[in-house]
């Protein structure tokens, strides 16, 4: 529980966000190597998550569709009346769902501007004009059509879409040309991560997480984290692997298995309860982004009150030697309090609680020290 | 913590032990026209300060109070508990001020006042500022004094500054709850009128009302 020791080796050592989705403008002065988000319903601490994801992906435009189909925004692109086209909406990403003209999502580090990932509307200059008429013989308003690229580190790619300002609101033209503009080797190099939903994850992706742990020191760790959640159930967990038919479709589909003691067949995961599964997904998470980021969407579900303090130490003992950043948000005391004891008897952890607040319309960060969320915890003072 | 947040607590005054959560609670019942606000007893002047930072940045926290003892040195105590404040965002002044000490709200920080015991001018204890509720005219304090008083030096086993915390619970004893300052207030022994007392309560509604 040192101070001094948040340094420099963090992906976000503090975070700044403007524009994007429904913040305007947030600065978060100081991040840990764990950050537990807190606030009401709405405040916007699943943007902030999502924020950070756009900055791991240096705000590439496939991050930015993946969020824009998460959150099932979509905008009939073109095609005639008897065939439509969809496309992702990314009017959403932006304050204000604006697709204006100057326009601009910027996410990253607080006081450092070269290192922001910026997300603009621009108006096409001559040249890129000049291929958009060759490339579209259907009659458009030139005008009208805006652009959105992605700056990283002074390197541009535009998107694959254009907006064309219809009478009302902007839409988008798919335009598969345009990948090729702006610079070849972008994006630079982005950050491994992974984000864990509220709700349990899906066989298919724990899958994909178990290959990279298949075989390595990590499958004792899972091991560990299982006996976390199965403790004081009677149940020892002496071994878990994966097992069935990758196809998603079949119905032996990929799924977890574990060997219990005294069980001489092996047990489904699932039928250990829904603690158990979100404690194995966690882990296999971890092992996933490496050197990156985790972000966890209401960590405490599915988890009982009695492990949240081990299952703090497990997550701040593995992301201080893997270098992983985590972003965690929280409804619940239990978790928070867990967390103080954790960071108590973890003398090197680096954990934050930031609370968000809106303040007459703009974002506010309330950040809690390891040491406040202790005496918090001692004294039972409110800090969501 | 309360579970599910009332208004009340949007204002709360923190004191540092039962007397002066009694106390206060007593003098709030006599004077209808006090505002509503919530007292809690921190259980010592260490846990009080520990917890200032956190009790401003409470969710929707309008107003904190802080009530303490000056205690045998007014500047030292008003230093320790700025030093909190100032931790906390505050802009603190260098004197406290002698009807109350009140800072206004400010961004997210909420409106923060300080009562130093027993009148912000002086050493002293709660005590001292409960002497002061005492009639003039009372006919068992210069009892109560002469005893304490006559006590030899060598027998007497509490400090200096604490001689009149002594004399006080020396008249409270002859009291109709023995001991007990809250109920004691309540039945009107003590007086709520005086200037120390409306002094007090004039800078509890400039703190707590809206």
């Amino acid at each position: 529980m040192n101070q001094h020791h948040i340094n420099s080796t963090l992906h976000l050592p503090s975070l700044f966000i403007k524009g994007f989705r429904g913040i305007e403008s947030l600065n978060i002065p100081r991040l840990g190597r764990v950050t537990l988000l807190a606030g009401k319903n709405g405040i916007g601490k699943t943007s902030v998550l999502e924020a950070c994801r756009v900055y791991a992906e240096r705000g590439h435009p496939m991050v930015l569709s993946d969020l824009g189909r998460e959150h099932e925004e979509y905008i009939v692109s073109s095609g005639n009346e008897n065939r439509r086209e969809f496309d992702i909406d990314l009017s959403g990403i932006f304050f204000g769902r604006q697709l204006t003209k100057n326009t601009s999502v910027a996410i990253g580090p607080s006081n450092r501007q070269a290192d922001l990932v910026k997300v603009e509307v621009v108006e096409p200059n001559k040249k890129q004009v000049d291929i958009l008429i060759e490339d579209n013989p259907i009659e458009l308003s030139w005008e009208n059509v805006l652009l959105i690229r992605t700056i990283f580190n002074k390197k541009k790619l535009f998107f694959p879409y254009l907006i064309r300002h219809s009478s009302q609101t902007g839409f988008l033209v798919h335009h598969h040309r345009m990948r090729f503009w702006g610079e070849s080797r972008f994006p630079v190099q982005t950050l491994r991560h992974e984000t864990l939903g509220p709700g349990l994850t899906l066989n298919h992706q724990l899958a994909k997480y178990w290959d990279e742990v298949a075989l390595t020191e990590w499958e004792n760790r899972v091991i560990k984290a299982l006996r976390l959640a199965l403790n004081g159930s009677g149940k020892s967990v002496e071994r878990v692997t994966m097992v069935g038919n990758p196809d998603r479709r079949s119905s032996n589909t990929r799924r977890a298995v574990v060997k219990l003691a005294n069980h001489e067949k092996p047990v489904p995961l699932k039928s250990l309860g829904d603690g158990a599964i979100r404690l194995f997904g966690i882990t296999l998470a971890l092992a996933n982004c490496r050197d990156g980021f985790l972000f966890i969407d209401e960590v405490e579900n599915g988890i009982h009150l009695s492990v949240l303090k081990d299952l703090w130490k497990f997550i701040l003992k593995i992301a201080r030697e893997n270098n992983i950043q985590v972003l965690a948000t929280t409804h619940g005391w239990d978790c928070i309090k867990g967390f103080a004891q954790a960071a108590l008897e973890d003398k090197e952890s680096e954990g934050v609680l930031i609370r968000l607040e809106r303040q007459s319309g703009h974002h506010e960060a309330i950040e809690y020290s390891e040491r406040e969320l202790v005496i918090a915890a001692e004294q039972n003072i409110e800090v969501r | 913590m309360a579970e599910g947040k009332s208004d009340k607590m949007s204002k709360i005054l923190l004191v540092e032990g039962p007397n002066d959560l009694h106390v206060i609670r007593h003098i709030r019942k006599k004077n209808p026209r006090i505002v509503d606000f919530d007292i809690e007893d921190k259980k010592g002047l260490e846990r009080l300060l520990n917890a200032i930072a956190l009790e401003i940045k409470v969710s929707g926290r309008n107003a904190v109070g802080i009530v303490v003892d000056a205690n045998d040195s007014l500047i030292e105590r008003w230093s320790s508990v700025s030093k909190k404040l100032r931790d906390a965002g505050i802009v603190v002044p260098k004197t406290p001020d002698s009807q109350g000490t009140i800072i206004e709200a400010s961004g997210s920080l909420p409106k923060v006042g300080v009562w130093l015991m027993p009148n912000n001018e002086s050493r002293g204890e709660l005590e001292h500022f409960v002497q002061e509720m005492i009639d003039p005219d009372d006919p068992v304090w210069p009892k109560s004094c002469s005893y304490i008083d006559n006590i030899p030096e060598k027998d007497r086993k509490f400090r200096e500054s604490k001689e009149m915390k002594a004399k006080v619970y020396a008249w409270l004893s002859t009291q109709e709850t023995p001991g007990l300052m809250g109920p004691i207030i309540g039945s009107g022994q003590l007086s709520c009128d005086g200037p120390l007392c409306n002094r007090f309560t004039s800078w509890i509604n400039r703190l707590f009302k809206n």
